[in-house]
């Protein structure tokens, strides 16, 4: 019930909310200049979803939080029978249902069906699992708007740099960094699925799966403190 | 209602309350004064169960707030300096939040609009609402579950004398009502007005309590004086 009141809570300020509106038309916007190139939206399609997975979802859990907190409205609930990892949760599954509407709208735009579903729709989930779990501890962490920009700018530049840039061309150090970023199995998987080319699925999941499960046991370490340190 | 016995707190090295005992009567209006950095935050802080006391106990209702800190705040309602609303939201979506967060019904979210006289406001954004309004909106707000106990910080701070008085008001009724009231303000006459008793904080000590003209007796002919007498001596 506190629950779904947040949520509700959270999709009334999100209706009156410009900044994610501006969002939601760029990102379709550029979906759908990258569509008209039928022969390598395979190349743009995953680039597109994450930077809209990771960007959107950010910016709803992450600004609704440290918002929060700016604007001490955080007290306000937090004097209320709600609890933190209730507050957190109802903001991260708002972000999550924001993820996944942009990325059917976004599908929608590229027109095409898409070759494995499943594996696409992994890539996906994946990559909004991450976001999401990347985004509730950097609202955890940060204190305020600008805390949790240096926060974020860099993971974000480094995130995208990892998708957009054919690093595969660098040199052997780069490569392996690279590899092993959290963009590129989602990418490879959302790729994978587009086209319908053979990827390690396993050993991509595992990898993305091992990356939110530690960022969520970082984050619900912190908030436990922060509230036993009362 | 509230006790604090032989309460101190520490956040680290700093020491936000010392040695703290106060004890607060069912249907008391009780009022908080001291300086910035007096312990007045911290002294809510522990009430509402978001803080553990270093040392001693802390009683509401009968209940540790640490250890059953649910139970407690079905109880309390509280108003923050600045009213903290969501300013995106509109005043009913304010109340419809807090009801579902306490778990009543719209109708008495409205019935506590309509108490505090601000049911002309339900469809504006509270961002659009003059600080007089925002205090009534979100004194609804903290009264909508019916708490027997009511926080309020700086309640009037910076409304016009007659949205102060507005809201001494509104603030007296529910006194009426039997609820507990624990004020929290800077503003003497506003203490003496509603307050039974009045405890002033100093540095995280209690240099002071009893009732207002009490205080005054002993300490100054205005409440004022005895709160400079008080916090200047403890200085």
């Amino acid at each position: 019930m506190r629950f779904f009141s947040l949520v509700r809570g959270e999709l009334w300020a999100l209706k009156r909310n410009r900044r994610i509106l501006m969002f939601v038309v760029m990102m379709l916007g550029m979906a759908a200049i990258y569509a008209l190139d039928a022969q390598d939206s395979a190349t743009f399609l995953p680039v597109v979803l994450i930077v809209s997975i990771y960007a959107g979802v950010w910016q709803m859990t992450v600004n609704s939080l440290v918002e929060e907190k700016e604007r001490r409205t955080l007290e306000a609930l937090l004097v209320t029978p709600a609890r933190p990892l209730e507050i957190i949760g109802a903001k991260a599954f708002t972000g999550i249902a924001f993820a996944v509407l942009l990325c059917a709208l976004l599908l929608l735009v590229f027109r095409q069906p898409p070759e494995a579903p499943l594996v696409l729709l992994l890539g996906v989930g994946l990559a909004i699992g991450f976001a999401t779990a990347s985004g509730a501890l950097i609202g955890i962490v940060a204190r305020d708007l600008r805390t949790s920009s240096l926060y974020r700018t860099p993971v974000l530049a480094l995130l995208v740099g990892g998708t957009v840039i054919p690093w595969q061309e660098s040199g052997w150090a780069i490569a392996e960094v690279m590899r092993w970023l959290p963009t590129r199995p989602v990418q490879e998987l959302i790729w994978g699925g587009w086209t319908g080319a053979p990827v390690p699925l396993a050993q991509y999941t595992a990898v993305m799966l091992a990356y939110t499960a530690l960022l969520l046991a970082v984050g619900a370490r912190i908030l436990r403190q922060q509230a036993t340190s009362g | 209602m509230i006790q604090l016995i032989n309460v101190t707190k520490r956040y680290g090295t700093v020491t936000a309350l010392t040695d703290l005992n106060l004890k607060i009567h069912e249907g008391e209006t009780f009022g908080l004064l001291g300086p910035n950095g007096a312990g007045k935050t911290t002294t809510l802080r522990l009430v509402a169960g978001l803080a553990r006391p270093t040392e001693g106990q802390v009683r509401v209702a009968g209940l540790d707030p640490w250890e059953r800190g649910d139970a407690v705040r079905r109880q309390m309602g509280v108003v923050l300096d600045g009213g903290l609303l969501y300013n995106d939201l509109t005043v009913w979506e304010n109340l419809l939040l807090f009801a579902g967060l306490f778990g009543v019904s719209e109708r008495a979210a409205h019935d506590a609009l309509v108490q505090m006289g601000a049911s002309d406001l339900k469809n504006r954004l509270a961002g659009k609402l003059s600080k007089g309004q925002r205090q009534r909106v979100a004194l609804a707000r903290a009264i909508l579950h019916g708490p027997r106990l009511l926080y309020l910080d700086e309640p009037t701070s910076g409304l016009d004398p007659l949205a102060t008085d507005e809201l001494h008001r509104l603030i007296r009724n529910l006194r009426s009502q039997g609820v507990t009231i624990l004020l929290s303000s800077h503003d003497m006459a506003e203490v003496e007005a509603l307050c039974d008793r009045v405890c002033i904080l100093q540095r995280g000590r209690m240099v002071a309590c009893g009732a207002p003209a009490a205080l005054k007796a002993e300490h100054g002919p205005s409440l004022t004086d005895a709160f400079i007498q008080l916090t200047g001596r403890a200085q």
